[in-house]
C-alpha cells in the first residue's frame, strides 16, 4: 500500500477520473436521481450545488456504494461499474466524507482512520503502534498534530472530519467527495479545511465538494456543477460563472420569492427566558419573544440553539433561571407545556418528530388526544375530521389520514410535524431547524405557515443553521455563542456577515452591541 | 447515553475520573470488589484464603467463563446470545451418550461436539444476519428446540463417563490444574483475537455501527456470523468440560448459562448494545460471580437462600447507582 | 398495515412474488397454520376432539393467553417481561398456603394481588427511571421473585389448590370452561383499551417511537409503568388459572411460561421492536402454540417433541418478520 505517496500527475491528462453515465435513481415513485450526467477531471476541486432535493444527497451514497443505481453507469478511471459496493467504491479510490461523520465513537483516531484495513505488524497481529505512526504521519500531511490514539468521541467537530479525510487517505483515494462539509464549521476552522483540500488538489487528486454556501463555492472549486429537482443543470469552470447565475440556476425562480411578505405587529412579552443555566450547555441566557414576533436563533453548531429550544419545554436538566409564558413557569415536559400554550417541533424529525410507522391521523392527534376523547374514550369521528381539516389546511400530501407517516416526503412529514399542534392553539411556538432536509416547495409553505402563525399573534423562536432562512423570516435574531448570548441583531441591522461575526467572535473587548428592542415601527399592536 | 451497569458503578464512585480511568473505569471496579471481596471472605474463613480453594474458584469459574467469552464476542458485534446454555447441555449429553454407546475415540466425540455447538452458532448466525431475524427471538427460539433436543437425547443421567474425561478435570501441575491452565490461555487467546487481529477490531466495528463498517468496507454479515459460531463452540465446550465435572451427563447441565453470562458480560462492562466493552472486564466479572457463590458455600449459606441473596444484591445495586449525565 | 401503505404507495411495479409471500405469511400464517393443524388433528388423532381434550386445549390456551395479553402490551411498549414465569409460580403458593393457613380468599387475593404489583412496579421503575434494559430488569425480578419462592418451599411440591381456586379452574358456564370465559372478556377488554383509548393510542405510539413521543407531550414512563404493571397482573390471572387446572401447587408451574408467553406474542405479529401487534394476533399464537403441543400428546410423540416444536414455529415467525421488515426498508 503506498500511503504516503502523492497520486501521479499527468500533465495534459484530461482523461475524467470519475463520470457518472445516464445515472438514475427512484425512491418508492420519486425520482431522486434522473438520467444525470456528472464529470470529474483528475487535480480538481469540483462543486456541486443545488437545494435540498436536487438529488445531491443520492448522488453521494451511489459514490460511496450504499446505493445501487436503478440504471445508468459509473465510470472510474475508464473503468465502467453498473454497480459500486464500498469495497468497490474504495479499490477505485473513490472515498465520501459524509455529512454525518462515519465514525466510530468507541475507537481511537488510528483505527477509524484504518478502519477495515488495520495494519499489520510482527506475527500477521494487528499493531496499534503501526497504526498510529501511520496516522500521524497522513495527520501531518493534512497540517494536523492530532494525536492518534485519542478516542473519536472526545474530538471536535473539525477534529472529526480532519480523521475522515484522514481515513480516505489511509485508502489512497483518488477522489474525495465531501458533502455539506462547511455546514458545522467555523470560519477559522473552514480555512484550514480548504488549506487541506488545496493541499490534495496538489497532489493530484480530486475533491467533490457539495455545498449551498455560494461564497465558498466561489472562494475554493475550479469548476461547479448544478443539479435541480434530480437532474443535471450545468457544468462550467467557476470563473466563469456570476452568482446570480448560479441562484438562478439552482433555484429556478429569486430567493426572494420564497419568503411571504411580512406586516408584523408585535405585542407584549409571551415568552419569557430568564437567566437560563442548563449545565455545561447554556449560561445566563435570557430570550424575550412577544405576540405576533419571529425570533431567530443563530449560532455554530454546539452553540446551545437545540439546547434552549429543548429547555423551553422541560427536556433539559435546567440548574437555574426561569421560562416564562404570559408571565407564569412553565411546566417542566412537554405534555403539560403544550397544555400551557407553548410547544416545540424538535430538529431531528426522524428520531424526535414522526412516530413512523403509524398513521398521519395518528401522529396529528397525538398531543391532542384528550380533546377528541371523553373519559379516555377516543371519537374516530372527530379525530379524523380533525386530521383532514389539518392536511387541507397544510396542503399534506397525499391528502390522506390513513396513509403510513413514513411514507410522506421529508417536507411533508414536517408540515404533519407542525401541524399537528396546531390545534392545541399555542400561545408560543419554538421551530427548531424546522427547514432541514425539506424540498424548497415545501420550504416556502413552511414559512407560510410560520408567517401564518405570527399574524395569528403566536410568538414564535425560530432556531435554525440556515443565514438566509433567519434573514428572510425573523423580525429579531439573537445570536448564540458558547452557550451565551453574543448579540441581539434587529432585521434592520442583521447580514449573514454580522451574524457570522457574533457567532464566532472571539470575546473581547468589542462586544457585539445589543439591540435594546424590537424596531418602533413594528411594536404598534394591531 | 445508555451506561452499563458496571460504568454507573464506577462513576458513581470514583468521582470525576481521568480519562483513563473513565474509559476503564468498569473493569478496574471490577476487580476491585474481586480483591475487596477476597480479602473480606478470607479474614472471615482462613480456609477461604487459601492456595487451593483459590485454585478451585479458578476451576469452578471455567464453565460460565469460557461461555461468557462467546457471550462476550456476541454483545460486542451487537447481538445476543440466549441459546448457550442449551448448547452446552446438548453437546454434553450429547458427548455423554455417545461415549456410552459407541466406540468413537473420545478426542474425536468431543471435536464432534464442538463441532455441533459451531453448527448450531452457524444457524443462529445466518437467521440472523441472512434472513434478518431478531438476535434475542431467534436465539430464544434456538433454545427451546435445543432443550427439546436434551430431552430427547437422556431423560435422566446418563451413564459414567470414560476415565479419561475425570483425569481432564483432575489433572494438575502442583496446585494449579491444568484446566484452569488452559482455562487461562484461552482467555488470553480471546483477548488477542479480539484485540490484536482484524477480526477482532472489525467485531467492534460492526458492534459500534454496521453502516460505517458496512462502508469501510468490512463484510458486517460474515463478522456478525462468526461470533455467533465462536457463541456455539465456547458453549459447547463448556458443556464437555461441566460433564467432566460431574461424571455424568446431568439432564439439568447447564442450566441458566444464558443468564449468567450476560449478566457477567454486563458487569464487566460489556454494553449490551455493542461495540463497546472490554473483555478483561467480563473475566474480572466471571470470577466475581463465581467468587460469590462460593463464598456463600464457605459461609454455609442454606441453598434455597443462594438465588434469593444474590438477586437481591444484583437488585440493590441496579436501583441504587445512579446514572450521571443523563442523554 | 405499514406494509399495505407501503404497496399502495408503489403500486406502479408489483412486488415480487417472494415478497408476496412473505407479507401474505407474516400476516396470515398463525391464522392459517392452526386451522392447518386442526384439520391435520381431525385426520391423525381425531381423539384431538374428545370433549376432555378440548376443554383441556381451551383451558391451557385461556391460561397461556391472558398471560401472552400482559407480555403483548410490553413488547407493544419496546419491552419484554422475563418475570411472568416467576409471578405465575408465586402466585399458585400463595394461595395454597392461604388456603393451608385457614386464611380466606380476599387476603390470599389480596397478597397475590400486592406481590404482581410490586413485581410490576419495580420492573416499570427499573426500567424507566433507571434506565435498566427490559430483559434484565425482569430478568432480575425474575431471579429474586423465583429465589424467594424456593427460599420459602425448599423446592417441595406442596399442597393442593384451594377449593375455591378448583372450581374456577374446573368450572364451565353453558359447557365454556370458567378460564376461557375469563380470557376472552380480558381480551375483549384489552382490545377496546388499546384501540379506542388514549392509553392505547399511547401504547402503540410509545412502542413506535418513545422519543417522539415524549416531545409530543405522551407521559412516556408512566405509559410504560403501566403497561409492567399490568403484565404483571395478567400473569397473576394466568397463575390462578394454571394452579386451578391442576388442581395442586408446584413452583414449576410457570416454567415454560416466559419463552410460551413471548413466543405467543411474536407468532401472532406483535412486533419485539415495539408498536405493532393486537390482541386477536397474540389470541391466535396462544392458541396455536397449546394445540401443538396438545397435539404431540395427542399424537403420542415423545414430550421433548413439544418444545422442538415451539421453538421452531417461533424461529420461523421471527424469520419471516425479519424478511418482511428487510423488504419494507429496502423499499423505503
Amino acid at each position: 500500500m503506498t500511503l504516503a505517496s502523492p497520486v501521479s500527475t499527468e500533465s495534459g491528462s484530461t482523461e475524467p477520473l470519475l463520470e457518472l453515465r445516464n445515472v438514475s435513481k427512484a425512491f418508492g415513485g420519486v425520482q431522486a436521481l434522473d438520467r444525470v450526467n456528472f464529470t470529474v477531471l483528475p487535480g480538481e476541486i469540483h462543486a456541486l450545488v443545488g437545494e435540498n432535493g436536487a438529488g445531491k444527497s443520492t448522488l453521494v451514497k451511489i459514490l460511496a456504494g450504499a446505493y445501487v443505481p436503478d440504471s445508468g453507469e459509473v465510470i472510474v478511471s475508464g473503468e465502467s461499474h453498473a454497480t459500486l459496493t464500498p469495497q468497490r467504491a474504495r479499490a477505485a479510490g473513490i472515498a465520501v466524507v459524509h455529512q454525518e461523520f462515519n465514525l466510530l465513537s468507541e475507537l481511537t483516531v488510528a483505527e477509524n482512520v484504518f478502519l477495515g484495513m488495520l495494519p499489520k505488524g510482527r506475527l500477521g497481529a494487528v499493531s496499534p503502534e503501526k497504526a498510529a505512526r501511520l496516522t500521524t504521519a497522513i495527520l501531518a500531511r493534512l497540517g494536523s498534530d492530532l494525536d492518534p490514539r485519542r478516542y473519536v468521541l472526545q474530538l471536535s467537530v473539525v477534529e472529526q472530519q480532519l480523521v475522515e479525510i484522514a481515513k480516505a487517505l489511509a485508502g489512497n483515494a483518488r477522489c474525495i467527495v465531501m458533502d455539506e462539509p462547511s455546514t458545522v464549521l467555523s470560519p477559522e476552522e473552514l480555512k484550514v479545511l480548504y488549506a487541506v483540500l488545496h493541499r490534495l488538489r496538489d497532489e493530484g487528486r480530486s475533491i467533490v465538494y457539495i455545498s449551498h454556501r455560494l461564497s465558498e463555492v466561489f472562494a475554493l472549486s475550479d469548476r461547479v456543477t448544478v443539479f435541480k429537482d434530480g437532474r443535471f443543470v450545468s457544468s462550467d469552470n467557476t470563473v466563469e460563472m456570476t452568482e446570480d447565475e448560479l441562484i438562478r440556476r439552482m433555484v429556478g425562480r429569486p430567493i426572494s420569492e420564497l419568503f411571504p411578505e411580512r406586516v408584523p405587529s408585535i405585542g407584549e412579552p409571551v415568552l419569557e427566558v430568564r437567566n437560563l443555566t442548563v449545565p455545561g450547555k447554556l449560561f445566563d441566557v435570557s430570550v424575550t419573544v412577544r405576540r405576533g414576533e419571529i425570533v431567530g436563533l443563530a449560532g455554530l453548531g454546539g452553540s446551545g440553539r437545540t439546547t434552549l429550544a429543548r429547555a423551553v419545554v422541560g427536556l433539559e436538566d435546567v440548574a437555574a433561571g426561569q421560562i416564562l409564558l404570559e408571565g407564569t413557569r412553565v411546566p417542566r415536559s412537554p405534555g403539560p407545556c403544550a397544555r400551557a400554550g407553548v410547544v416545540m417541533v424538535p430538529e431531528d424529525r426522524k428520531a424526535h418528530g414522526i412516530v413512523a410507522g403509524r398513521s398521519v391521523a395518528a401522529n396529528l392527534s397525538l398531543p391532542s388526544l384528550r380533546r377528541f376523547s371523553r373519559a379516555g374514550v377516543l371519537s374516530f369521528k372527530r379525530e379524523q375530521s380533525m386530521a383532514a381539516r389539518l392536511i387541507a389546511q397544510f396542503g399534506v400530501r397525499p391528502a390522506s389520514t390513513r396513509v403510513s407517516i413514513h411514507n410522506l416526503s421529508g417536507g411533508n412529514q414536517q408540515k404533519v410535524v407542525l401541524a399537528k399542534w396546531f390545534d392545541t392553539s399555542p400561545k408560543a411556538v419554538v421551530l427548531d431547524e424546522p427547514t432541514r432536509g425539506v424540498d424548497v416547495g415545501a420550504k416556502s409553505e413552511i414559512y407560510a405557515i410560520i408567517e401564518d402563525l405570527s399574524a395569528r399573534g403566536v410568538g414564535v423562536l425560530l432556531a435554525s443553521s440556515d443565514l438566509t432562512e433567519l434573514l428572510g423570516v425573523c423580525d429579531r435574531i439573537v445570536v448564540l455563542r458558547e452557550g451565551r448570548v453574543a448579540a441581539e441583531l434587529n432585521r434592520s441591522d442583521a447580514s449573514e456577515e454580522s451574524i457570522l461575526r457574533a457567532a464566532v467572535a472571539s470575546g473581547t473587548s468589542d462586544e457585539p452591541e445589543i439591540a435594546p428592542q424590537a424596531p418602533q415601527s413594528r411594536t404598534e399592536k394591531q | 447515553m445508555t451506561l452499563t451497569l458496571a460504568e454507573r458503578v464506577a462513576r458513581t464512585r470514583l468521582g470525576p475520573p481521568s480519562s483513563w480511568l473513565r474509559r476503564n473505569g468498569a473493569v478496574v471496579f471490577v476487580y476491585l470488589l474481586v480483591v475487596v471481596l477476597y480479602a473480606v471472605a478470607a479474614s472471615i474463613s482462613p480456609a477461604f484464603g487459601r492456595p487451593e480453594n483459590l485454585a478451585e474458584i479458578l476451576r469452578q469459574s471455567i464453565a460460565l467463563g469460557v461461555v461468557t467469552i462467546g457471550q462476550v464476542y456476541v454483545l460486542l458485534g451487537g447481538g445476543i446470545d440466549m441459546s448457550v446454555g442449551m448448547t452446552a447441555r446438548v453437546v454434553g449429553l450429547g458427548v455423554a451418550v455417545t461415549m456410552g454407546a459407541t466406540t468413537i475415540p473420545p478426542i474425536l466425540v468431543i471435536v464432534l461436539g464442538l463441532a455441533v455447538g459451531a453448527a448450531i452458532g452457524l444457524l443462529n448466525g445466518v437467521l440472523i444476519t441472512r434472513i434478518g431475524a431478531t438476535p434475542f427471538i431467534v436465539t430464544l427460539g434456538m433454545l427451546g428446540v435445543l432443550s427439546g433436543v436434551a430431552l430427547a437425547i437422556t431423560d435422566g443421567p446418563t451413564d459414567v463417563v470414560p476415565d479419561f474425561f475425570f483425569t481432564m478435570y483432575d489433572a494438575a501441575i502442583g496446585p494449579v490444574p491444568i484446566a484452569v491452565l488452559v482455562f487461562l490461555l484461552i482467555w488470553a487467546a480471546a483477548w488477542f483475537v479480539l484485540n490484536r487481529t482484524t477480526y477482532g477490531r472489525n467485531v467492534y466495528a460492526v458492534g459500534g455501527s454496521a453502516d460505517v463498517a458496512r462502508l469501510s468496507a468490512i463484510n458486517v454479515h460474515r463478522t456478525r456470523t462468526l461470533t455467533y459460531v465462536i457463541s456455539g463452540v465456547c458453549a459447547a465446550a463448556a458443556g464437555i468440560f461441566l460433564l467432566s465435572r460431574s461424571g455424568v451427563g446431568d439432564p439439568g447441565l447447564g442450566q441458566g448459562l444464558e443468564f449468567s453470562s450476560i449478566v457477567a458480560a454486563a458487569i464487566g462492562g460489556i454494553s449490551l448494545y455493542g461495540g463497546r466493552g472490554s473483555i478483561v472486564g467480563a473475566f474480572g466479572a466471571v470470577l466475581l460471580v463465581t467468587m460469590s457463590s462460593n463464598i456463600f458455600d464457605f459461609l454455609h449459606v442454606n441453598g434455597y437462600f443462594q438465588q434469593l441473596v444474590l438477586g437481591a444484591i444484583v437488585l440493590v445495586g441496579v436501583s441504587v447507582y445512579r446514572t450521571r449525565g443523563r442523554q | 398495515m405499514t406494509l399495505s401503505t407501503a404497496v399502495d404507495r408503489s403500486a406502479a411495479h408489483r412486488p415480487p412474488l417472494a415478497v408476496q409471500v412473505v407479507d401474505w405469511l407474516s400476516r396470515y400464517s398463525a391464522i392459517s397454520t392452526t386451522v392447518l393443524l386442526l384439520i391435520v388433528a381431525a385426520i391423525v388423532t381425531p381423539t384431538f376432539y374428545d370433549e376432555t381434550n378440548l376443554r383441556t386445549v381451551a383451558v391451557q390456551t385461556s391460561a397461556l393467553g391472558i398471560v401472552v395479553l400482559g407480555q403483548m402490551v410490553v413488547l407493544l411498549v419496546r419491552g419484554i417481561d422475563m418475570s411472568v414465569s416467576a409471578v405465575v409460580a408465586v402466585t399458585g403458593v400463595i394461595a395454597t398456603s392461604a388456603a393451608g393457613g385457614g386464611a380466606n380468599i380476599a387476603i390470599s387475593l389480596a397478597a397475590a394481588v400486592g406481590l404482581a404489583l410490586m413485581v410490576g412496579l419495580v420492573n416499570g421503575l427499573l426500567i424507566t427511571w433507571r434506565k435498566v434494559p427490559p430483559f434484565i430488569a425482569t430478568f432480575i425480578m425474575f431471579i429474586v421473585v423465583s429465589g424467594a419462592l424456593l427460599a420459602y418451599t425448599k423446592a417441595q411440591t406442596s399442597g393442593s389448590a384451594p377449593a375455591w381456586l378448583r372450581r374456577v379452574g374446573s368450572g364451565s358456564i353453558a359447557g365454556v370452561p370458567l378460564p376461557t370465559i375469563i380470557w376472552i372478556a380480558m381480551g375483549l377488554l384489552l382490545f377496546g383499551v388499546l384501540t379506542r383509548t388514549i392509553w392505547g393510542r399511547y401504547v402503540y405510539s410509545v412502542g413506535a417511537n418513545p422519543e417522539a413521543s415524549r416531545h409530543a407531550g405522551v407521559p412516556v414512563f408512566a405509559v410504560t409503568m403501566s403497561a409492567y404493571v399490568l403484565c404483571a397482573l395478567c400473569a397473576l390471572v394466568g397463575g390462578l388459572m394454571y394452579s386451578g387446572y391442576s388442581g395442586y401447587i408446584d413452583q414449576n408451574l410457570g416454567n415454560n411460561v416466559n419463552l410460551n408467553s413471548i413466543a405467543a406474542a411474536i407468532i401472532g405479529g406483535v412486533a419485539f421492536s415495539g408498536g405493532r401487534g393486537g390482541v386477536l394476533g397474540a389470541a391466535v399464537g396462544a392458541l396455536l402454540l397449546t394445540v401443538l403441543t396438545n397435539m404431540v400428546v395427542v399424537a403420542g410423540l415423545e414430550i421433548y417433541w413439544q418444545l422442538i416444536a415451539q421453538g421452531l414455529v417461533l424461529i420461523f415467525a421471527v424469520a419471516i418478520n425479519g424478511l418482511r421488515d428487510r423488504w419494507i426498508r429496502d423499499t423505503a
